[in-house]
């Protein structure tokens, strides 16, 4: 063998034992993750209908065509003086309610984040809940966090890195173990480690750019506090306006959003407005944040900021007009998320997103086969422990959703810490003391 | 049994299978999606520009078939038609 061809097949040796090992150790991460975002692309489908459904808030037609709701928002800050944050969400479709999300902060009494509903045609309160144990928050902070507030969006990060690494390390393996098999044939055989590495191979080829696009999103999306702080990098469109008023000043202006929105348009024609919020701080201010049609970028990004006093622009962000910099750095959620190209791109998103989770239990059972045919595992051993595995992850699932639904975020995400800085201290423990018992078996091999 | 397989390796073309088909495959993950995003946003009446939709339908069709028929040179077309697209629509 030349020097270049051993060269070629070391290297070959070594992305398949990082992508053996990187997918062994973070498959299950990846597993859970796959499930979640799947489900995670469609969090306003399904808690649009969750609200239309369970608490039966449903808009009638408004007469002026646009969203009604500048009384209830009044009334609500009447009723709540003790809010620290406002913050409305307009309605994408007609029928659907108008949210506004008020953060309340009681003397002595626990922050409280209450979504309000309004019927935007009668400009009326239908209802209300608990934004913290919504649905829409579980799935979200599942998928962002695992339900554990100090590493869990990290622990998502490196998830995504290990994605990435397994699918590009498996793109390099890929003619090796392919050899002379075409795709998308799979061999004819009863052998299910055959069968499973065939899939593996054929849907991880299949779907590789879009695991490669969703890993790296993903893992930047997870990395972002680590990566910003240790490379200086500045979170773009971050303008604070001066404080001209004393906060309660602020608090109790009267803000007539109707002419806030005739204001957005004129000055801002492209923005279709989504979020609004009043300032609380003193500032006197009240921003538009919206989308502009079209446009692949993370949602609500572009905004005008308007003065309270007489809703003259202070700040514009177009992020058409934005340096490349700009751009690149709010793509990512967007890729990562798919929310650019309606119901349609979602259901693709979310078929996409499972492949890596079948991925992650096919590679599982194929190196539990292998080591079956190295005669240390019983067949049934490795369906059963991958069920286990499956199950776990499944249980872990429902159990964190049924607590954060029914007890509450914070109960939620105490037990998914605990279990999960478990897991992590049992794995690490577990990867460190085999290599120290390896270790320790060479250096006492008796010498031939 | 020579001629059989003389025959597979015929079939068997390892630079069309393990280079072209695996970046044939890489380009249609971005082409699906680009395709679904085009003509959302056309029948939204957001692009509004039909050329779009027929120019990129075009690129799939070519690509999904260039990797099923798996012939050299229709594989480097369709994929180069893609690239083509992808960079004039963007850049």
């Amino acid at each position: 063998m030349s020097k270049r061809a051993g060269k070629a097949e070391n290297n070959k040796k070594l992305f398949w034992r990082l992508h053996h090992w990187v997918g062994l150790y973070t498959g299950i991460l990846i597993g859970a993750l796959s499930l979640t975002g799947a489900v995670a692309v469609f969090i306003p489908e399904i808690d649009g209908w969750i609200v239309r459904q369970h608490y039966n808030a449903l808009s009638s037609p408004s007469p002026t065509g646009g969203p009604q709701f500048s009384q209830s928002i009044d009334s609500l800050i009447h009723q709540h003086p003790d809010y620290s944050s406002l913050s409305i969400s307009l309605p994408d479709h007609s029928g659907q309610v108008v949210h506004a999300d008020v953060i309340l902060r009681p003397e002595g009494g626990n922050l409280k984040r209450v979504d309000f509903f309004i019927d935007a045609g009668k400009d009326r309160i239908i209802g209300q809940r608990n934004h913290q144990n919504s649905l829409a928050n579980y799935l979200r902070q599942m998928h962002v966090r695992l339900y554990e507030g100090y590493w869990g969006r990290q622990l998502v990060g490196i998830g995504g890195l290990a994605l990435a690494v397994v699918a590009i390390t498996g793109l390099l393996i890929y003619g090796n173990f392919m050899k002379k098999q075409l795709w998308p044939k799979l061999r004819k055989t009863r052998d299910m480690r055959i069968i499973m590495a065939d899939w593996h191979k054929i849907l991880g080829i299949s779907a590789l750019a879009f695991n490669v696009v969703i890993a790296l999103t993903g893992a930047w999306l997870g990395l972002q506090p680590w990566l910003m702080r240790w490379l200086e990098i500045k979170t773009p469109n971050t303008f604070k306006a001066a404080i001209v008023m004393e906060p309660e000043a602020d608090k109790a202006m009267y803000v007539n959003w109707n002419e806030i929105l005739k204001t957005a348009k004129k000055e801002f024609p492209a923005l279709q407005p989504r979020q609004l919020s009043s300032s609380t701080n003193g500032s006197g201010t009240v921003t538009v944040r919206g989308n502009i049609a079209g446009q692949i970028y993370e949602r609500d990004i572009n905004l005008l900021v308007l003065s309270k006093a007489d809703y003259r622009p202070i700040f514009k962000y177009d992020v058409r007009e934005q340096s490349l910099s700009h751009k690149f750095y709010f793509i990512q959620e967007a890729l990562h998320f798919g929310d650019f190209g309606g119901l349609m791109l979602k259901a693709l998103y979310a078929l996409l997103g499972l492949t890596s989770g079948f991925l992650s239990i096919s590679g599982f059972v194929i190196f539990l086969l292998r080591r079956q045919k190295k005669k240390k595992f019983h067949r049934t051993d490795a369906w059963k422990t991958t069920f286990v595995y499956s199950m776990a992850v499944l249980l872990f699932l429902i159990g964190i959703a049924l607590i954060s639904l029914f007890i509450g975020y914070s109960t939620a995400s105490l037990v998914a810490g605990i279990l999960i800085n478990t897991l992590l201290i049992g794995l690490i423990g577990y990867a460190l003391l085999r290599y120290l018992f390896r270790l320790f078996n060479r250096n006492h091999q008796p010498s031939a | 049994m020579n001629a059989a397989k003389r025959k597979h390796n015929k079939r068997h073309d390892t630079h069309t299978e393990h280079y072209l088909v695996p970046a044939a495959l890489f380009l249609l993950n971005v082409l699906a999606v680009h395709v679904v995003y085009v003509v959302y946003a056309y029948f939204n009446a957001v692009g509004n520009q039909i050329g779009w939709v027929v120019l990129l339908t075009l690129a799939f069709v070519a690509l999904s078939s260039a990797i099923w028929i798996k012939n050299r040179i229709y594989l480097w077309c369709s994929m180069m038609y893609y690239v083509a697209l992808f960079i004039y629509c963007w850049v």
